[in-house]
Order: C-alpha cells, then structure tokens, then sequence
C-alpha cells in the first residue's frame, strides 16, 4: 500500500517534470509482499556460471557438485558422496531425484558438458583436471595430471556450477542459468537485478520466499538507505560504523559475522629494506592491530595472526606465536638490522630507512589503515609514503618490478581448502609477489597435495604456517567481520562463513 | 546551409570519430593492468588467477596480438555494425549497451529540463534587476548549486524527501518516480552554470540598440525581455548546453551510482577498470557519435535563433 500512496503524493509533485522527461518505463510494483528483495555490492554481469557462478550460486538458481557447509568444508551437493579411487582418479555419486529447472533429469551423461565447460576454462586453469567420463548412469570419474587432494573443494566453486546440457549453445556459450537450485532464473538486468521464483520441484525443502530480487547496488549508502526505506529485506556488507545505529532500530536486525578473510602486508623479499627479516618482524612489532580493529573497524573484526582465522575453520595452525605490539622490541630489530637512529629517522651506510606502502581503495578503509600504519611505523624510525592506486595496477608494478609492501585484502579460503596457501607461498604458483622462495614450504605443500589424510595435511600446513610466521613474506594484520542486515521480520537467516550461498531457501519473512 | 558544407561536416565527423577509437584504444593499451588477469579475478570472486588462467584467457581472446592488430580487428568488426562481445559479461557490446541507453536518455533529459526549468527564469530575473535581491539570491543559489557535490545533494534529497517525507523511492530505475531525485540531483548542479550564463548573456543583449528600439516603440517589456532579448541571448546558452551534455554523462557516474540506476556513465567507468576493451571502445565511440551530432545540432539552430548566422558561408 505504500507504493500506492507514494505514487499519489507523487504525481502533484514530480509528474511534469518526469512526464515531459521522456521517460517511457512502465512501472510495475503491484504485488510487492511475496517479494524478497536483497540488495548486494556485486552486480550480476553475467549468466555463464564459469564467469558468474559464485553470484548465481549465492542466490541459489544454480548448484555446484559439492557445496560448503557452516564450518567452512566441503559438504555433498549435487555429488552425495565422492571419493578418491587411487592416486589420480575420483568418483562422485550424484544425488538421485534431482531436475534441472528446465525438467532434464540430473545424470552423469546430462552433467558432463557443463562440468567438462567449467573445467576446461581459464577460470578453472590452475585444477589439473585431466578428464571427466561417466563411469554409469550416477556416477563421474574425474582423473587428474597428479595427485590433487584439493579437488573436492574446487568441485565447490561457482565456475563449477551445473547448467543443463540445453543451456548450452552450439558455440559453447551460456545466456540462461538454468540449474537445480530452489530458486530459478525469471530474468534480469544486466549489471543491475535478478529475479527468481521458488522452485517447487526442488531436490530439498522447497523455499518459504515466493519471488527472489537479487539487486547489485554498488553503493553502501544507498543499500542502507533502501532497506531503511524498506526497499530491501536483506542488505549486505554494510560498513562497520552502521552496526551502532543499525542495532538501535526495532525494524532491522543487524549480523556481524567473521569471515575467512584477511589484510595483510605483502613484503618485497628482493629489495631493501625488507629484504632483511628483522626489518619485517619490525613492522609487524610496531604496528598496533588491535588499535586499528578498535578505532578503525568500529571494534569488529579481530587482529589476525595467522593466515587462516582460528574461529572460522580448524586448518589455522595451533600456538601460532603472534607478533606484540612492541615498539622497543621493533626499535632494536632495526638497530640490530643496521638502521641507526638519525634525527627523526633511521639510517643506514646514508640510507634513510624510508618505504612505500601501495594499497588500493575499491576495499574500503585499507587506504585509512595504510596511514594508521604510516604513523605507527613513523614512531619507530620509518618514513613512510603511501600510495594508492588501482588493485590491477598494483599487482602488475609489484609482480614486473621491485617495490616495498602493499596493502591488500583477499579471501584466505575462497575455496574450503588450505592449498589456498599455495597461492599465497609457494615459490611458483603463487599469485602474491613477495618473490619468496622456500624449499621445505614448497615441499610441504606439495605434499599435502598428495594426500588425503586429513591429519597428514594438517601436519604439514601447519608446519607451513609456522615457517611463514617466522620468515614473514606476508605480514598479517586483522581479519574480516561482514555486516548483514536485514528487516526485522526476516527469521531463519544464518550466515555463511564463506558466503559461498545465502540460503535464502531457508528464510522466512513474516512481514 | 549547402551540401557542400554538409559533405564537410560529414567527413570532419568521421575523422574525429576515428580518432577518439585510436586514441582510447591506444590510451587503454598503455594504462597498466592487464585485462586478462583483471578479468579472471572478477571471474573468481576476486582471487588472484593463476599464470596458466592468464595465459588461456589471452590466447582464447587475441590479447596476445600486437597492437595494431588488435584494433584492425576490432575497428573491421565495427565498420560491419558488430561492436563485439564483452569480455566479462555474456553479453554483445551492443545490447548492453541498449539495455542502459534508456535510463541515460531518460536521465540526460530530466535533468536538462530541470536544469533549464531552473535556470532561463531565474537567469532573467536577475538580469532584469541586476544589483536587486532577486537577482543576489539567484546568484547565491547558483553557487549553491556549482559547489555542492553531487552524491551530497543526492543523499541528502534521498533522506528529506525519501526517508522523512517518502515522497520517492530511495533508488532504483523502475518507474518514473524513480527518476526524479537523480533528476534534482544532476540537474540543479547543470541550472547553476546555466543560470549564470543566461544572466550574462541577457545583461549583454538588453544593452543593444534594438532593444532601445523596441523599448522606445513602446512595447510592453515582457515582450521585449521575452521576444527580442531572450532569443538572442539564447545562442551561447544553447552553445553550453551542448557542452553541458559532457557534465551529464560525467556527473551520471556518481548519480548512477548513488541512486542506482545503471546506464552509460556507470557501464563505461566499471569496464575500464575491468579493462573490459570491447565495452570501453563501443560506449566511447558511441559518446563520440553523440558529441560529434550534437555539436551539430546546436550548429544547427545558431542559425534558427539568430539568422544573421549562416553555415557555411563567409564570416560577416
């Protein structure tokens, strides 16, 4: 009833000015109560799952095989159970009674070409998938180049999500995502909205939510805004500093949950100063982290210590020493280092000790961290510049060339699995550019690629975590809190550590 | 205006428009950032891809062609009509571009009318008086107005008028209600140029002879302000509101964003810092056809308001 009204008030006020504009859309907002409407910071841009999977799997249209439970591990999915039948071969049993929303019945034959597309993509490169065949009518083999324990959990990420075989075009492509979810692709916008309906043939409990808007508003105000509005049910990754005024509402209900992801220095191990270790350990002694998480992150989130956050998953490694806020200990790392105090600064053989810090401001608050940082170093002898560029210009400078640190933020488990590390490390894949180099971390990664002992890998990625917490080419500073709110008639909302889905199948809305 | 000057026009059209393709191709080519790898991390939620991910892309998309190539091939696909596939979304150049077309047109022209709604009466009004109130409030308002920025007024209109009043939407480009507080917002920053412009030009005009002349036939001053002065003051108004048609496009970026309307500004600014190519080059040339035209356009009516103008012929 409240559209009706607003229109009325409306056309004494705007009408001229928006009838003479022109404007020929029709406005269709009748029905608007069995409509549940969330609005994200992502924009959907594409309906190829390779491209798009992880937004289309977030609203739950389409359905990887494996999926990724509360406590952030590989859980079954469209596969019920998988396994590996020797070193590089695997099977998965696909869950019977399942349709595609199109009626194709789900089999190993009808899965095939969608999950041979995914895993044939530039998405999908770095997973040694060799070959994907039927073994029969519900069961795949999927062999790999080597033995790769961590193919389960890349069976989990969006580029993997299932399409019926007619989704599929002559030429490859996909323009309709047509899955398994509870929800099921209406239409949508490009760039801007989607629309689901509930999928009553549904392998699981069919959704309580009648209509699913999916809205990408790239603007954080403007999501508070409209759910303040009631334009929306569900906002997500709200900045920080609205928790306070948020929890203060009777109609919203705010969630703040931590989420496996971090901001973190990465150093350049080729070049001075931090080339030298202590000059590393240093930076991590006088930066205040729990300062930055009180004063700047608004008290949510929590210094890191490691890579992986101790309260989201159980790969993080055990006694993990963390590095104290301790200015006088940083004070003599760098005496010992050979960086002599000199008027304001430091010294060494003439060399100031002066360093930049590149970060990038398409996250929020890290450009405000880095100046946190540059006071903090400041007090212990640094001189520090800052430099904010775009995220692809950072890594294209810092992987062509020598820099100092970079500011930066990034997902530690995007997919459930803790090889994750190799990306982070290892001295030939991995994607950060600190340049460091270490056998036995290079070694033990690849070893726990090998196996699928769960013990065994925890062995041996914990020893990894304990290597870098001494040899620092990363310096790890606070992990992540999100933000979601929602009106406050929406029940059942959980959320995911990895926001890897919403599941909004399983909310209600009462209002 | 002649054919042969139109056959001019034509062809110096075409010129520019080839070359704002090279240069944005050739300026897109030396910002650093590789698509290739910027793309994937899109693809990826934001992970860094890996060195074998970036290498497929580039040969899968022929970013790993020399320069000159690459635009060959681009610019070949353009002069058969096909503005080519995004890289990014599933979609060809050309129907995302359709697909926001729309909402530009819609917001370019609800602001241009609020703009000049505003503007042409309150520029005359102090240009009647000058040194009056009426005319220092103008003058005040339209620094108000120069110097507010745009996503400020844009919030602050969303919470008076949606949250206090709800008299609107917050945001969104459904209906027309929706167009109305992007309208305010982008079209009272362009009323306060126009404003001020109008004021100047008609302070210049109602200073000429004619209107003496008019004035001393007696005629009524609402004709000769309207009537005489008005259209002639009007050719350099027309001359800005041509250009201000840059401002709309610029300003729509941060009215797109705030009220959440997706159209040109946003789809441009989003694919250059995806590095998607093919997305930059078609609305950049289509920003091109649209400033080359109009340009022409208000060629065009020079002469219908002020008739002493002729095209093409030798300057008077």
């Amino acid at each position: 009833m409240i559209e009706l009204t607003r229109r009325q008030k409306l056309s004494g006020l705007g009408a001229g000015i928006t009838g003479l504009g022109g404007y020929w859309a029709i406005s269709g907002t009748g029905g608007k109560e069995d409509v549940f409407t969330v609005g994200s910071p992502w924009t959907p841009d594409s309906r190829d799952p390779v491209v798009n999977g992880w937004l289309w799997r977030r609203i739950s249209v389409l359905e990887p095989l494996l999926t990724v439970d509360y406590d952030a591990t590989v859980a079954p999915g469209l596969a019920t159970d998988w396994r590996m039948v020797d070193d590089e071969t695997w099977e998965f049993d696909l869950r019977e009674g399942v349709t595609f929303h199109d009626g194709t019945e789900l089999t190993a034959k009808t899965v095939l070409p969608s999950l041979r597309r995914a895993f044939d993509s530039s998405s999908m490169a770095s997973v040694p998938v060799k070959s994907i065949e039927t073994a029969d009518n519900r069961t795949l083999t999927m062999k790999t180049d080597e033995p790769f324990s961590p193919l389960p959990a890349h069976c989990t990420r969006g580029s993997t999500c299932l399409v019926s075989p007619t989704a599929i075009a002559d030429d490859g492509s996909v323009s309709e995502p047509i899955g398994t979810g509870p929800f099921q692709f209406e239409s949508w916008n490009q760039g801007s909205s989607i629309t689901a309906s509930a999928n009553s043939d549904y392998h699981g409990e069919n959704a309580s939510i009648e209509t699913l808007v999916y809205e990408g508003i790239t603007d954080d105000q403007t999501r508070r805004l409209k759910l303040e509005n009631d334009e929306l049910d569900m906002a997500r990754i709200l900045p920080n500093e609205t928790v306070d005024s948020l929890e203060l509402r009777d109609d919203i209900t705010a969630h703040t949950y931590q989420i496996p992801r971090a901001r973190y220095l990465v150093f350049d191990l080729d070049s001075s100063p931090f080339a030298d270790r202590r000059v590393r350990r240093a930076v991590m002694h006088a930066v205040d982290r729990e300062t930055i998480v009180e004063n700047l992150l608004n008290g949510l989130g929590s210094p890191a210590v490691g890579p992986f956050p101790s309260d989201v998953t159980d790969w993080a490694a055990d006694d993990l020493e963390p590095y104290e806020h301790d200015p006088g200990r940083a004070r003599d790392l760098l005496a010992e280092a050979g960086w002599e105090p000199n008027g304001t600064g430091r010294t060494r053989d003439g060399d100031p000790l002066s360093v930049s810090i590149w970060t990038y401001d398409t996250r929020p608050l890290l450009p405000t961290i880095a100046q946190v940082i540059q006071t903090q170093l400041g007090e212990v002898g640094f001189e520090v510049d800052i430099e904010v560029m775009e995220s692809s210009t950072i890594k294209e400078r810092a992987t062509n060339g020598s820099f100092d640190a970079v500011l930066w933020s990034n997902s530690v488990l995007w997919y459930p699995d803790p090889d994750r590390l190799s990306d982070f490390v290892h001295s030939e894949t991995a994607t950060m550019f600190s340049g460091y180099e270490n056998e036995t971390v290079d070694r033990r990664l690849e070893e726990a690629r090998r196996t699928t002992d769960r013990d065994e890998r925890f062995g041996r990625y914990a020893e990894v975590q304990h290597i870098l917490q001494r040899d620092l080419p990363i310096g790890w500073l606070t992990y992540y809190t999100n933000v979601v709110a929602t009106r406050a008639g929406v029940e059942a909302y959980r959320p995911h550590p990895i926001e890897s889905c919403y599941h909004l199948e399983n909310v209600t809305d009462q209002q | 205006m002649n054919g042969w000057h139109l056959s001019k026009r034509l062809l110096t059209m075409g010129v520019v428009l080839f070359a704002v393709s090279l240069l944005t191709y050739g300026l897109i080519f030396v910002t650093p950032g590789d698509p290739a790898r910027t793309i994937l991390t899109q693809q990826m939620g934001g992970q860094s891809p890996s060195q074998a991910a970036v290498e497929q892309f580039r040969v899968a998309n022929g970013l790993d062609d020399p320069f000159p190539m690459q635009y060959a091939r681009w610019m070949g696909d353009v002069l058969r009509g096909d503005l080519g596939q995004s890289y990014y979304s599933d979609q060809a150049v050309s129907a995302m571009i359709a697909q926001r077309l729309p909402n530009t047109i819609a917001l370019a022209v609800a602001s241009m009318l609020v703009a000049i709604v505003i503007a042409i009466p309150a520029g005359i009004a102090s240009a009647v008086e000058p040194g009056s109130r009426t005319d220092y409030a103008a003058q005040l308002g339209a620094l108000v107005g120069i110097s507010m920025p745009n996503f400020w007024l844009g919030y602050l209109l969303i919470i008076v008028c949606s949250l206090w009043l709800d008299l609107f939407p917050v945001a969104g480009a459904e209906g027309p209600e929706y167009l109305v507080l992007p309208a305010l917002t982008l079209g009272s920053g362009m009323a306060a140029v126009i404003a001020r412009l109008v004021r100047t030009a008609m302070l210049d005009v109602l200073d000429d002879a004619y209107i003496r002349t008019a004035r001393s036939k007696g005629l009524r001053e609402r004709i000769v302000v309207y009537k005489h002065a008005l259209r002639n003051a009007l050719v350099p108004v027309v001359t800005i509101v041509g250009l201000q048609l840059s401002y709309v496009l610029n300003g729509a970026v941060v009215v797109e964003v705030v009220f959440q309307r997706p159209g040109l500004g946003t789809l441009l600014v989003d694919a250059i810092f995806a590095r998607d190519y093919p997305v930059v080059q078609g609305v950049t040339l289509l920003i091109g056809v649209v400033f080359v035209v109009t340009n022409f356009v208000v060629d065009l009516t020079y002469s219908r308001l002020d008739p002493r103008i002729e095209l093409g012929g030798e300057p008077t």
